[in-house]
């Protein structure tokens, strides 16, 4: 019997990891024994990520081909416009390369009130001038795609920069159609030079 | 294919490195790194472990039965609960140049320490002066030398000799109770510079024929003030040295010297292919950033030390950068620069970090040595915080910076876990420490310093993408540790008597997934005679331990400090009475005004030594975890959940998780239809009050222009700007002239 069919606590080998196991884990379907034996298993399944992204696209229904998941709502999608960072809500957020906060909404807790809101009590709320809470939230669904608590000023830190034609090229051997070398740039500060007044 | 034959390859690899027989450690030393420039020693096969996979594992398993016997057994040889109850800390078994062959468990960031303090013995000929002989013990604390994270940290080194020649050191570390510091403990808060640390000692022959010179105990018992807990912490490590000498003899009688040099070699070679393939495995090219920051506060210290006087904020960013080869780099260009301040760190202190950090990441199934190491690529800009170009800076509380260095680069290298599926990997990473300790007089005359370990042995764990983090479970820097029994740190701490130790309510980072609930610990003093209490630990409440939450979820509150002087406790616990256990239960009971208190301070940041009489109460919390994914999307039952085990209020519940309960307080359950309203209530409450980032830039750029923002935090960007990587990010990003300066005609430091 395979372990698609066995139930849960049956995933003792790599090859056990199936594409149902995979659609649950992302429906957070999965037992706490299930996600303990896939941190104790010897070797991860290899294919993970091919499972992983065909159950993401049935899951979101991207007409677009998804290249990556940055986060738990964002994606890099293959798209006719280029490869496009984009909520599983559908907005889009633009070019992988540039930080997607930039096409964010932001909300800046930046006073005692406002911060204790979420951090309750003074006593360990982060202090205004030293530190604002800045919440990023999706322009299409609202939702709320990152937190980072930094002193005013900073810019806003970009996560996550992946090489994607490396990574599909070399590691997987599957280069992408429009791979350039091109694509793996941080092009942020371009897109705020031009929001210059 | 035919396996190779294991005497050709003993032949082929005896006759080609020598293992030391014959030739001087420099020697040794000069063409292990001549060779090591990619794989170590430049080996291109596993040739004993394809000859024979079981004898090599067995092979390896010994000596890493050793290590592990050697720190079970000889912690109890320590009086001190932070070694006997907690674990603080870890043997390693190196080769004759220093790389970790294999450690065990503990205090396992210490790895990176021990080749530092074998190089800095090799390179300034010891060999020569004062000798390297069978027996000879080197024992030794100093950061700038020896890799030492802090001075709290304690290495003893002992040489191996088999068949006449080095074939081995042992070496044990652990964090001691008092450093000898002007502040008492084993992490001053306040140092201006090495001179203030402590008992800060290179490495030094302080024995011979395994056992230690007189001398060297009677400078514990001057230069510090836990001298029995400091002498009976030396002979531990001594004993765990010996317990690994003698195994690896029985090792070399079994297998025969030649294997044990070859083999060691494998065995790091193995670790470092193993995390090379798990990088491959698991993580994405490509680079991932976070970011921490510490604050210190040391503006009135200028009556003593002029030039430390003023406030810091210091900016810890962390790059992980995956390569195309599963090169796995892990840097801070553009930290702040060093400073007059406890939280600098020798480059032992990053790589603590940052190996602990690829440990939890790509060491499983691994064998943990330099192999790990020598894949990982860790680096800090010379004069930055966590490379100091001056020798003399202080580095007595780093641990404080790099812990969250950890952090941030655990969660990068989730940002990987998550893109490639393996959500099971996914977390935060996030905890945060704290640790009471001071230094007095006893009411009989004797003199004491203390260092109380309980927070750096159980932090809140961060939240995993699928599950909340766990309360007090854990420490990233030491796998095998807990928090010690109340009743071990009650005597060894005379004045300080538990009242409580409490999760916090509130104290996490909320999400999808909340952060483990950070612990709060309350004493009241008894009896103190003469006695000051201060605090070594990580970041405090100004701000959150790392800068980043993960996915929407808030990153996790710091560290709190509160005092109360002068109540009337004593009188209370005579009588009976209910007492406070609590940091929120005190503040209640002096609101009602059972308690009295006519004095207290809270601390946000770093105490200075606080004078503590007899009834006078301190409190502090820590441990806080960073929460995963947007808090509306939390299950509501977990909430309420939550609500029962009083970790949450119902303020919270409803204005961070948008859910609504019915019923009296105490008896509440989740009405679903008011939480799914809120919930779409919130949402659109965040479309109404949420700004487009442009707007948000265009407004912002003009107050970094006019460098509007409180003198510490404009201070922090000017002298981060220094380094190019921050300069390019800031003037980058709020397009900038490349050369814009705060303060073009400011001195340097």
């Amino acid at each position: 019997m395979s372990a698609e069919h066995a139930g849960p606590a049956s995933v003792d080998r790599p090859e056990e990891v199936g594409p149902r196991l995979v659609a649950r884990m992302l429906e957070g379907e999965l037992s706490w024994e299930e996600w303990r034996q896939l941190l104790k298993l010897p070797r991860k399944d290899p294919d993970r990520v091919q499972k992983y992204l065909r159950a993401l696209q049935a899951r979101t229904g991207f007409a677009d081909r998804i290249l990556m998941r940055i986060s738990d709502h964002l994606y890099i999608l293959h798209t006719a416009a280029g490869r496009i960072v984009t909520c599983d809500c559908g907005h889009a957020f633009g070019d992988y390369r540039v930080n997607w906060k930039l096409a964010a909404l932001v909300y800046v807790r930046d006073t005692a009130p406002s911060i204790t809101e979420v951090y309750r009590c003074k006593d360990f709320a982060p202090e205004p001038g030293w530190s604002e809470v800045r919440e990023y939230y999706c322009p299409g669904c609202a939702t709320q795609l990152c937190v980072e608590v930094v002193p005013p000023g900073y810019p806003p830190i970009f996560e996550f920069l992946p090489d994607l034609d490396t990574f599909y090229r070399d590691w997987l051997g599957e280069p992408l159609p429009d791979a350039a070398p091109t694509w793996y740039a941080d092009h942020t500060a371009r897109v705020t030079a031009s929001w210059q007044d | 294919m035919t396996p190779p034959n294991e005497a050709a390859v003993l032949e082929m690899r005896t006759r080609s490195a020598a293992g030391g027989a014959g030739r001087s450690l420099k020697a040794l030393l000069a063409e292990r790194d001549r060779l090591s420039t990619d794989s170590y020693y430049g080996l291109t096969d596993l040739s004993l472990k394809d000859a024979d996979p079981p004898r090599y594992e067995r092979f390896y398993s010994a000596l890493r039965v050793g290590l592990f016997s050697a720190r079970e057994v000889s912690k109890f040889v320590s009086a001190s609960p932070g070694s006997r109850e907690m674990g603080e800390l870890l043997f390693g078994l190196l080769t004759p140049e220093g790389d970790p062959i294999g450690i065990s468990q503990g205090l396992a960031g210490s790895l990176a320490s021990m080749p530092i303090g074998v190089r800095w013995m090799i390179e300034n000929d010891y060999e020569t002066n004062p000798g390297i002989r069978e027996g000879d013990i080197f024992s030794g604390d100093d950061p700038y030398t020896m890799g030492a994270i802090h001075p709290g940290d304690c290495f003893t080194y002992l040489p191996i000799f088999a068949q006449g020649r080095l074939v081995a050191w042992a070496s044990g570390m652990n964090h001691i109770m008092d450093v000898g510091s002007m502040i008492g403990g084993s992490w001053p808060p306040f140092s201006q510079d090495t001179f203030t640390d402590g008992f800060v000692m290179p490495l030094t022959k302080t024995g011979e024929h395994y056992e230690y010179h007189a001398w060297w105990l009677q400078v514990w018992k001057r230069r510090t003030r836990a001298a029995v807990f400091n002498i009976l912490d030396e002979k531990m490590r001594l004993s765990g040295c010996q317990m690994i000498e003698r195994k690896v003899h029985e090792v070399i009688a079994e297998f025969g010297i030649d294997y044990f040099i070859a083999g060691v070699r494998e065995i790091i070679e193995d670790g470092r292919r193993e995390v090379k393939r798990n990088v491959r495995a698991l993580a994405v090219p490509g680079r991932a950033r976070n970011a921490a920051f510490r604050t210190a506060g040391y503006t009135g210290v200028g009556v003593l030390f002029p030039l430390a006087d003023r406030e810091y904020l210091i900016h810890v960013p962390v790059e992980s950068r995956v390569d195309g080869a599963a090169g796995l780099g892990i840097d801070t260009a553009g930290a702040s620069p060093w400073g007059f301040h406890s939280y600098n760190g020798f480059p032992g202190a990053l790589e603590g970090a940052a190996y602990l950090s690829a440990m939890d990441g790509y060491a499983h199934g691994s064998k943990i040595n330099h192999g790990l190491m020598q894949h990982v690529r860790v680096g800090a800009e010379k004069g930055s915080v966590l490379n100091p170009d001056y020798e003399h800076a202080a580095a007595s509380n780093p641990w404080a910076t790099t812990v969250s260095i950890i952090s941030c680069a655990i969660s990068n290298a989730s940002r990987g876990f998550l893109a490639r599926g393996y959500l099971e990997e996914c977390w935060t990473g996030e905890a945060s420490w704290d640790g009471v300790q001071g230094s007095g007089i006893l009411p009989n005359g004797q003199s004491w310093g203390f260092t109380n370990l309980q927070f750096v042995g159980g932090s809140g764990m961060g939240a995993f993408a699928y599950k909340d983090g766990l309360p007090t479970a854990w420490t990233n820097w030491n796998h095998r540790s807990d928090i010690g029994n109340v009743e071990e740190w009650e005597y060894v701490t005379p004045a300080l008597y538990y009242i409580g130790r409490r999760l916090v309510p509130e104290y996490c980072g909320h999400g999808k997934f909340r952060g483990g609930v950070g612990h709060s610990a309350t004493y009241v003093i008894r009896n103190p005679g003469k006695l000051a209490l201060n605090r070594g630990g990580g970041t405090m409440a100004r701000g959150t331990v790392i800068a980043n939450g993960m996915a929407g979820g808030y990153p996790a509150p710091g560290v709190f400090v509160k005092t109360y002087h002068e109540t009337n406790m004593h009188e209370r616990m005579a009588a009976g009475a209910p007492f406070p256990s609590s940091p929120w239960e005190i503040d209640e009971f002096i609101a009602s005004g059972e308690l009295e208190a006519r004095r207290a301070t809270t601390w946000k940041q770093d105490t200075p030594p606080i004078e503590m009489k007899d009834g006078d109460i301190y409190t502090h919390a820590s441990g806080a975890g960073g929460g995963w994914g947007d808090p509306l999307e939390r299950d509501p039952a977990r909430v309420q959940e939550d609500l029962v085990r009083g970790w949450l209020g119902v303020e919270t519940a409803r204005e961070v998780y948008g859910v609504v309960f019915d019923g009296a307080p105490g008896d509440e359950t989740v009405d679903p239809e008011g939480t799914a309203k809120l919930r779409q209530t919130i949402r659109q409450r965040r479309l109404q009050r949420g700004v487009p980032v442009k707007d948000w830039w265009r407004a912002e750029r003009r107050r970094v222009q006019a460098g509007d923002f409180i003198e510490t935090v404009r201070a922090m960007h000017q002298e981060s700007m220094r380094f190019a990587r921050y300069r390019e990010e800031f003037t980058g990003f709020w397009a900038l002239a490349p050369d814009f300066d705060y303060d073009p005609e400011g001195e340097q430091r």
